[in-house]
């Protein structure tokens, strides 16, 4: 059952003014309609990589708030629920795929089997940038907002420094600093 | 921290604790601040004390300028999971059915095409597994037939060991066509790349049998047209075979004999992978050999990289889904990673129309080939010239040699170690390198230079010595260090001996003989450069001469070298007096490098700033302010703090203002060229020289008499010292001096001087040089000053010949006319005197500002010869050009403060009385 757009502006509402329940239930919508929505994106666009988040999470709001207009904070606060969803989406499809293919165990290769070995490769890759980033997290929570936001929510710089209520030089900064940590962690996890 | 938590990522993790995290989160924001190479050391000072926590943080920046996984969006990386959890809804598996006369055993894999299958042949006749591909339902079974049983033929001669062969084709009962194919055991290319961390040479290796084997397809007539890595597979005994040659070609709807089909089916099973479609085969043109050539460019980066190329967003995109037959070519964006040589050859082969592609995959191996047979390693590495002169620039004075000069010096030959893995022999080539440049610093130890400190320069120095003493027995390495060496001196300003040792790498590059065309080519170029900055015009001349013929002939006109040679040529014709062709030449290289490298490289704006400069030095400041401003801005957006391009871009604009009369904005542009210039140059480096003499230039129009002598003086001071009591930057400071003179009141110190520019300009740089003729004017100005006029007027007449004859700058022209209006009233000559100031008004008009000094001085010439001659209507005029020139002079000051100090004039106060009163 979907909730109505009215509904989900009322969440947005409370969960800006600190509501965990009504966050959660916000981000339960998100992530059910980002399943959705990823699925129909990906039809759209086979064999393109021209999948981006923008388009995909423009979609789950357009169908979440039948066409409503939002202002801009709630905008920056849904955005960054909507990070959160996503960075869950992908990792639980990640898990989901890595479970299995520990399951079955073999791995023959043959004949356009590209697919296959493509998406055990997203599905590492996804996993390994998520430990990462639950490392950094224990170390800086900021730094890892500002990476949720940016690598699995799509935000821009200025977004991602309004949802954090930080300059958006510090927001670039952390960028960098996140960035480069995250990749010598997955390198040096390898 | 133990030796094995250093293994462990995780636990070295969870050993940080948060106080030791800040310290590292502030170092590392310390560090990105800085340019790379200035890195390693600021991390030595900062960690003196905690050199785990260097290294801890060494290894994070290492990786910042590598791309990774963050640097696309999570759901593009997460696009091949999703995706093939949505094929989960593809048709049932179909083994154990008969298809012709096989039938399935397993199913191998779903594609967009339709489904593969091992499968066993029944009829008896032998025994044989076949990969057998059942083509999507939907497609037009009869002609895919048809054009199969066409095809046959030409598919069966294509027997290449690299080439998966195609056994048979048919049409199931259920209607499905099929085509039975060798199978082939492997993984696709660029997985077995990733899979045996394969270094870079044999990737190119392995790339080289690909490539291989499409060219034998090309003799033969056929063209993949789906070239992608999964229809590359590798073995594990490094072979690779082909799939799929010539399936595309039959399942094209596109295709001659097809025309018929529905519109809906021919773009939706138009077989190939937009990812890896050429933009021909997007927009429906006709799909040639130059299409492989693209893919095998697509391949060829991903196999490097281990990405899938970027493509750019088009606006198919932006529309929303891309409808059929609206697809648009995305170009390709090309690896920023790789080496230089290798964008280019990957610019090349991927370029959006196929006449730009190579001719023929041989041309486009042959490229990759001569890159790794033939390209030095260490010479060609930009970035390790840049950071290694950086470096012995900020050490210029000491070098205390020890840790964080090898630190410094190995982060700096980062560069080359990645190029070093080209190939096993450049590699050794390199480290031997980077032995011998680590021994020359040992050698700089206080211990084993006993205890006295060594400069850079003479380090470097000692270096050039010791390659050619050391290395003569390897004159490819020779020459790469030696072009090294020279190419850091030349950064330092040390253009003498870079010369040399130009001249020297040249020696042991011909005589390398075969294969150093290019390395040739550019070592002509940048001695050419050299000897044009030390004033050896004609030998400049001859280097370009010889570095363009070659490189015309290797390469042709629009290519990188030849317009790099061009460039120099251009400068070459300026520094001669040729300007019309300086200017053509420098419009035309401008264009190129746009076309060639894009207006954000360093090549563009050098050209565009050298045609300011001429515009500047032809002095049409008018319409060489937008370019200087556009320079600036360009600098300002493409370059770091403090970078040399960003002092040129305040340096010259400071020098247009100047000759445009707007001294004060000039003034602050020149000061922060000189901030930038002190800090980053040694002293009596030229550029250095060069603004301190603007800059004092500038304060003296200002009538800032003490501080434009102070400044003057110690640029004239610095240039004698580095370069000798000759050259043109001591002429130019000589003749602001003499300014200075001629404004202190001093004209026999201003002849002086002036009489020892002169002559020193025309033997440097000929007697026609629209400088020496304007500094024959300015002498002449103060013979007449000095009561000299007779003779003045002789050499004025002379100097006007000269310079109509040469096609001096206009405005030099009009100085002269100025010059010999005052030597006319001198000699009594009134109406000639007027006559010369008219002349000089009107051709200075147009090229200058509404008010300027210059023609407010020569209305006052003007004003001063009608006074002279006394009728009342004399007097009316002179009153007007009195009244006009203070306008001006009002409008421009502080600007003219010296020719308003002409206004003091007896003669002149009276005509302003006469003006003024006229008046009212």
């Amino acid at each position: 059952m979907e909730p109505a757009a009215e509904t989900i502006t009322q969440w947005l509402a409370e969960s800006r003014q600190g509501d965990v329940a009504a966050r959660e239930r916000l981000l339960e919508a998100v992530y059910l309609e980002l399943k959705r929505s990823a699925h129909r994106e990906l039809d759209r666009f086979r064999g393109f990589e021209t999948l981006d988040t923008t388009a995909v999470v423009h979609e789950v709001f357009l169908r979440l708030l039948s066409g409503q207009r939002l202002e801009f904070e709630n905008r920056i606060h849904l955005l960054s629920v909507a990070a959160i969803a996503m960075r869950r989406m992908l990792i639980d499809r990640a898990r989901e795929r890595s479970a299995a293919k520990r399951g079955s165990g073999q791995r023959a290769v043959g004949l356009d089997q590209v697919a296959e070995l493509a998406a055990d490769r997203a599905s590492d890759e996804l996993l390994a940038v998520n430990a990462a980033l639950e490392r950094l997290e224990a170390l800086d929570e900021r730094l890892a907002r500002v990476v949720e936001l940016r690598f699995f929510g799509g935000l821009t710089e200025p977004e991602i420094a309004s949802a954090l209520e930080i300059s958006e030089r510090t927001a670039r900064r952390d960028w960098t600093k996140a960035r480069a940590f995250l990749h010598r962690e997955i390198l040096a996890a390898r | 921290m133990t030796k094995g938590d250093e293994e462990d990522p995780v636990a070295r993790a969870a050993g940080f604790d948060a106080l030791r995290w800040r310290r590292l989160s502030a170092l590392l924001d310390g560090a990105f601040e800085l340019p790379p190479a200035e890195r390693a050391v600021f991390l030595l000072r900062q960690c003196a004390d905690d050199p785990e926590l260097a290294r801890e943080a060494d290894s994070i920046l290492a990786v910042e300028a590598s791309s990774g996984i963050l640097d696309r969006p999570a759901i593009a990386v997460a696009a091949d999971l999703l995706n093939a959890e949505a094929g989960t809804d593809s048709p049932p598996d179909r083994a154990g059915e008969i298809v012709g006369p096989y039938r399935l055993t397993a199913l191998l894999g779903q594609g967009g095409m339709g489904a593969v299958y091992r499968a066993e042949r029944i009829d008896g006749q032998f025994e044989q597994r076949v990969a057998l591909k059942l083509i999507k339902r939907g497609m037009d079974s009869e002609e895919i037939l048809r054009r199969f049983r066409g095809e046959r033929q030409i598919l069966a001669r294509l027997q290449h060991e690299s080439i998966a062969r195609l056994y048979d084709g048919g049409v199931a009962a259920d209607g499905t066509p099929w085509f039975a194919m060798e199978e082939v055991a492997g993984l696709p290319i660029t997985e077995f790349a990733v899979r045996h961390a394969l270094p870079l040479a044999d990737r190119l290796a392995l790339f080289a049998q690909v490539g291989a084997a499409v060219a034998f397809a090309h003799r033969n007539l056929v063209v993949h047209r789906d070239l992608k890595p999964s229809n590359v597979l590798a073995a594990d005994s490094g072979k690779v075979k082909l799939l799929d040659f010539g399936i595309a070609k039959l399942l094209d709807p596109d295709v001659a004999g097809a025309i018929d089909a529905p519109e809906a089916t021919r773009t939706a099973f138009r077989a190939m992978t937009p990812q890896y479609a050429a933009p021909e085969q997007l927009s429906g043109a006709p799909v040639t050999t130059s299409t492989d050539v693209f893919a095998l460019g697509l391949l060829l980066q991903e196999l490097l990289t281990g990405r899938r190329a970027e493509r750019r967003e088009t606006t198919a995109r932006a529309g929303g889904a891309p409808r059929g037959g609206e697809l648009v070519a995305s170009p390709v964006v090309v690896a920023r990673d790789l080496p230089k040589e290798l964008r280019q050859i990957l610019t090349r082969a991927m370029a959006d129309e196929p006449d730009r592609r190579y001719a023929s995959v041989e041309a486009f191996l042959e490229d990759l080939d001569r890159l790794r047979r033939g390209q030095p390693v260490l010479a060609h590495g930009d970035s390790m010239v840049y950071r290694l002169s950086k470096f012995v620039r900020r050490n210029r004075l000491a070098v205390a040699a020890g840790a964080a000069v090898l630190v410094a010096l190995l982060a700096g030959l980062g560069a080359a170690l990645w190029q070093a893995r080209l190939a096993r022999d450049e590699a050794i080539r390199a480290t031997a390198a980077r032995d011998f440049i680590v021994s020359l610093f040992q050698a700089a130890r206080p211990a084993e230079s006993h205890g006295e400190a060594v400069t850079a320069q003479q380090l470097l120095a000692t270096g050039a010595l010791r390659i050619e003493k050391e290395l003569g027995t390897r004159p490819a390495l020779a020459a790469e260090l030696l072009e090294t060496v020279a190419q850091v001196e030349s950064e330092l300003g040390e253009t003498e001996d870079a010369g040399g040792l130009y001249e020297k790498a040249l020696v042991f590059r011909r005589r390398l003989g075969d294969g150093q065309e290019e390395k040739i080519i550019d070592d002509l170029t940048s001695l050419g450069d050299n000897r044009l900055e030390n004033g050896d015009v004609e030998g400049a001349d001859k280097a370009i001469a010889e570095s363009l013929s070659l490189s015309r002939q290797l390469h042709g006109e629009h290519d990188l070298q030849t317009v790099e040679a061009l460039a120099i040529l251009g400068s070459v014709r300026s520094t001669q007096g040729k300007f019309d062709e300086a200017e053509a030449i420098f419009r035309g290289t401008s264009r190129a490098f746009r076309d060639l490298v894009g207006e954000a490289d360093p090549r563009y704006f050098s050209e565009v700033n050298s045609l300011a400069v001429l515009l500047l030095a032809r002095r049409q400041p008018l319409a060489a302010e937008p370019l200087l401003r556009e320079l600036l801005a360009w600098s300002l957006r493409y370059r770091a703090v403090d970078s040399p391009d960003i002092a040129t871009g305040y340096h010259n604009l400071g020098n247009g203002l100047l000759q445009l009369d707007r001294v004060v904005e000039s003034e602050t542009n020149l000061r922060q060229a000189l901030a930038i210039r002190e800090k980053m140059l040694p002293p009596e480096h030229g550029f250095t020289v060069a603004t301190m003499r603007a800059l004092a230039q500038s304060l003296l129009e200002q009538r800032r008499i003490d501080e434009a002598v102070a400044l003057g003086a110690e640029a004239l001071r610095r240039e004698v010292a580095a370069r000798g009591g000759k050259s043109r930057a001591v002429a130019a400071c000589e003749r602001m001096l003499a300014r200075v003179d001629v404004a202190k009141g001093d004209s026999a110190a201003a002849r002086a001087r002036l009489e020892r520019v002169v002559p020193m300009l025309a033997e440097i740089a000929g007697a026609d040089y629209p400088l020496t003729l304007a500094a024959a004017t300015e002498l002449a100005e103060v013979e007449v000053a000095a009561g000299d006029a007779k003779s003045a007027a002789a050499s004025l007449g002379k100097i006007a010949d000269r310079q109509r004859a040469t096609n001096a700058p206009v405005l030099d022209l009009a100085r002269t006319a100025l010059v010999a209006s005052k030597a006319a009233l001198a000699g009594g000559h009134a109406d000639e005197a007027i006559n010369a100031a008219t002349a000089a008004l009107t051709a200075a008009r147009p090229l200058l500002p509404e008010s300027h000094s210059f023609l407010a001085a020569t209305l006052l010439a003007r004003a001063r010869a009608s006074a002279g001659r006394g009728a009342p209507s004399d007097r009316a005029s002179a009153a007007a050009d009195v009244a006009e020139a203070g306008r001006m002079l009002g409008a421009i000051a502080p600007a003219g403060a010296l020719v308003g100090s002409e206004l003091k004039n007896a003669e002149l106060k009276n005509a302003e009385l006469e003006s003024s009163r006229i008046a009212q």
